[in-house]
């Protein structure tokens, strides 16, 4: 996981770990690429939104319901680790736990600018490091569905959190 | 710990469901799995350096904990958080007990912690009048079945997919197939998601702290602590005081480490970072607490011991345990088992009644090779052993094997000793021994034969044998 890595070697390598973590990943060039490609993945689905702008304009008022009653979750990650397939976003005003976190279809999007290469940067990239004043208070890092092997080591996708996530990752 | 207890005090006790033959094969394939996703993940990493890494990290924590206690608790309340000190399990429980009182909370859902297993918090709850849920799926199990976890990390390895079909059947009033998974995880998810959403407290462990910032890490593979921290009220978190690590460089590595030394994978599901309550439109708890336990950790610094503190409660040595395969976390009678288990119950039991548990381990040394930070179980699981000889002088076999030790190592006093002891001995023995084997040995050899057999003795020493073969050579 060397520091210089160029931003296609980061895409590849994100994409290999998604892959493993069966989640899936949907490349566009733009970020009104990346609404497209997330309006396709939601459908006509009921959705729980988080506020930010880069998702405006994905789903009609009339789609949008209370997190515990949506079927899908729409929300902006902060940052990307290509070496390990996590996902990590921050919870404030606007962008509710609830919403992150109830719905059984989850979709993500990412700008290509907020894949790092590794943990630490990863760490540091959303603020979580000594003397950050804008220090967030809830960081979560998801890595594919949640999942459990509770019964008989039998791996089923989808326990209390999202079963299904795909990573919408736009370039521009 | 109310199961009968073999000679040594140590406590065996059967699972309280119904017996089934599938406990022994959940656990082989636990732990086949468990391997080779192991050596799969730690192929892609330098797993040696990495584990050097995980250990300085830890050691730097354990040696410095007073002064890193102090920065995590001045940082957590810096956030708007509460500390709550508790010397030992009780004062943990009524720590809790007394924070959902206050709050007027009734309805707690409780994340996995072993912690909390550790100073018995739900028979508290219950018993304070407060309705706690497990809400992972195997604890949930577990709970509703009034078992009690098995492992670290999966507490229902122990049950077979039947059981819980059987389990659910009842709860419901509708069949389940065993093989149907799906079905059964999607039952316990609408169970639990109700709870969830009448909930007042979440109750979770801690997997480290950063004392830099104040922040709890918690990691999980469900999405049930992603819950239980966002829906209800309150947020209590139950922490052991040795979780605590300096800085966020070396969380950033342990982070890593878990999940790979654990399943093998390189990202746990999810990792939950929480500083302080949530504020400014934040939709999460507006009280965090955290209860710091003690319960025997602070003891332990400073001795022989220190490295078991260590422990980032990974799992790892359990499945790698060929004693822990075979007779599953129950076996162990506490609440920690496997090779770390042998080792720290005994240490943060004051009252000795643990001591036995280092004798379940072959001292192979498969849990040191598995441990992501190093710990050298296997010489603490000898010195444990030691020490429990030591200091049991009413059974005197410390004493006589040493006086044994010291008169045989001399050759002369061996020749003169050793068949004089055989022939002496022999109408006694041979009167309590069946096909040569002694089943229950006169004193002071009765301890030995307790909890195990023993071979009669031989009339002509080996030495006399092997001077007769040598042609009176020798």
């Amino acid at each position: 996981m060397a520091a210089a890595e160029s931003k296609d070697q980061l895409l590849s390598q994100f994409r290999a770990r998604l892959e493993e973590l069966d989640a899936s990943l949907h490349e566009a060039p733009s970020l009104a690429a990346a609404r497209a490609a997330a309006r396709e993945l939601i459908g006509g689905a009921t959705v729980a939104r988080w506020r930010d702008e880069a998702l405006d304009g994905i789903v009609e008022h009339g789609q949008e319901a209370p997190a515990v009653d949506a079927e899908v979750s729409l929300i902006l990650a902060d940052v990307a680790v290509a070496g390990t397939g996590a996902v990590g976003f921050a919870h404030r005003a606007g962008r509710p736990r609830s919403a992150g976190v109830l719905p059984p279809r989850q979709v993500i999007l990412l700008g290509a600018a907020d894949l790092v290469a590794d943990v630490a940067s990863a760490l540091r990239h959303v603020g979580l490091q000594a003397g950050d004043a804008a220090l967030p208070g809830n960081v979560v890092f998801v890595a594919g569905p949640s999942r459990t092997s509770d019964i008989e080591q039998r791996s089923i996708r989808g326990v209390h959190a999202p079963r299904e996530v795909a990573v919408v990752i736009f370039l521009g | 710990m109310n199961g009968p207890r073999a000679p040594g005090g140590l406590v065996i006790e059967p699972p309280r469901g119904r017996p089934d033959p599938a406990v022994v094969p959940n656990l082989h394939r636990a732990a086949g799995n468990w391997a080779a996703h192991r050596a799969n993940a730690s192929g892609r990493v330098d797993w040696e350096e990495w584990r050097e890494r995980a250990r300085a990290v830890r050691a730097d924590a354990v040696r410095n904990l007073p002064e890193l206690l102090e920065l995590l608790e001045a940082r957590v309340v810096a956030a708007g958080g509460h500390v709550h000190h508790a010397h030992d399990a009780e004062q943990a429980r009524n720590h809790i007990v007394r924070i959902c009182h206050e709050a007027g909370a009734t309805r707690a859902v409780k994340g996995k912690s072993m912690t909390s297993e550790e100073i018995d918090l739900g028979t508290a709850l219950a018993q304070a009048g407060i309705e706690a849920v497990e809400t992972d799926l195997g604890e949930y199990i577990v709970q509703a079945m009034g078992d009690r976890p098995s492992h670290i990390l999966a507490p229902a390895v122990h049950l077979s997919a039947g059981q819980v079909a059987d389990l659910f059947a009842r709860e419901s009033g509708r069949p389940f197939d065993p093989d149907d998974t799906a079905a059964l995880v999607g039952y316990a998810r609408g169970v639990l998601r109700r709870r969830f959403l009448a909930a007042d407290v979440g109750i979770t462990g801690v997997s480290l702290a950063v004392a830099e910032t104040g922040t709890l890490a918690i990691v999980e593979s469900e999405g049930n602590i992603r819950i239980a921290t966002a829906l209800p009220r309150i947020h209590i978190a139950l922490m052991g005081i040795e979780k605590v690590i300096r800085d966020w460089e070396g969380a950033g590595h342990l982070l890593q480490m878990l999940p790979l030394a654990a399943h093998g994978t390189l990202a746990a599901a999810s990792t939950s970072f929480i500083t302080g309550p949530a504020r400014n439109g934040d939709d999460g708890p507006s009280q965090l607490h955290l209860v710091l336990l003690d319960g025997g950790r602070s003891a332990i610094r400073g001795t022989a011991f220190e490295e078991a503190l260590h422990c980032i409660r990974c799992g790892a040595c359990l499945y790698a345990c060929p004693v822990y395969r075979q007779v599953g976390g129950h076996g162990y009678g506490t609440t920690y088992s496997g090779p770390i288990g042998a080792v720290i119950t005994p240490l943060l039991s004051s009252e000795g009644d643990a001591d036995a548990l280092p004798g379940l381990s072959s001292l192979c040394g498969a849990c040191v090779e598995a441990c992501p930070v190093k710990i050298p179980l296997d010489d603490q699981l000898v010195m444990l052993r030691a020490r429990t000889h030591q200091r049991d002088p009413a059974r005197g076999e410390a004493a006589l094997f040493a006086a044994w030790a010291r008169l045989w190592s001399r050759p002369s006093a061996y020749r003169a000793t050793a068949a004089t002891a055989g022939r002496a001995l022999r109408p006694l023995w041979s009167a309590l021994a069946r096909d040569g084997w002694q089943r229950r040995a006169p004193f002071p050899f009765s301890g030995w034969t307790d909890s195990r057999d023993a071979r009669s003795p031989d009339p002509e020493p080996f030495h006399l044998r092997w001077r007769r073969r040598r042609g009176g050579s020798g």
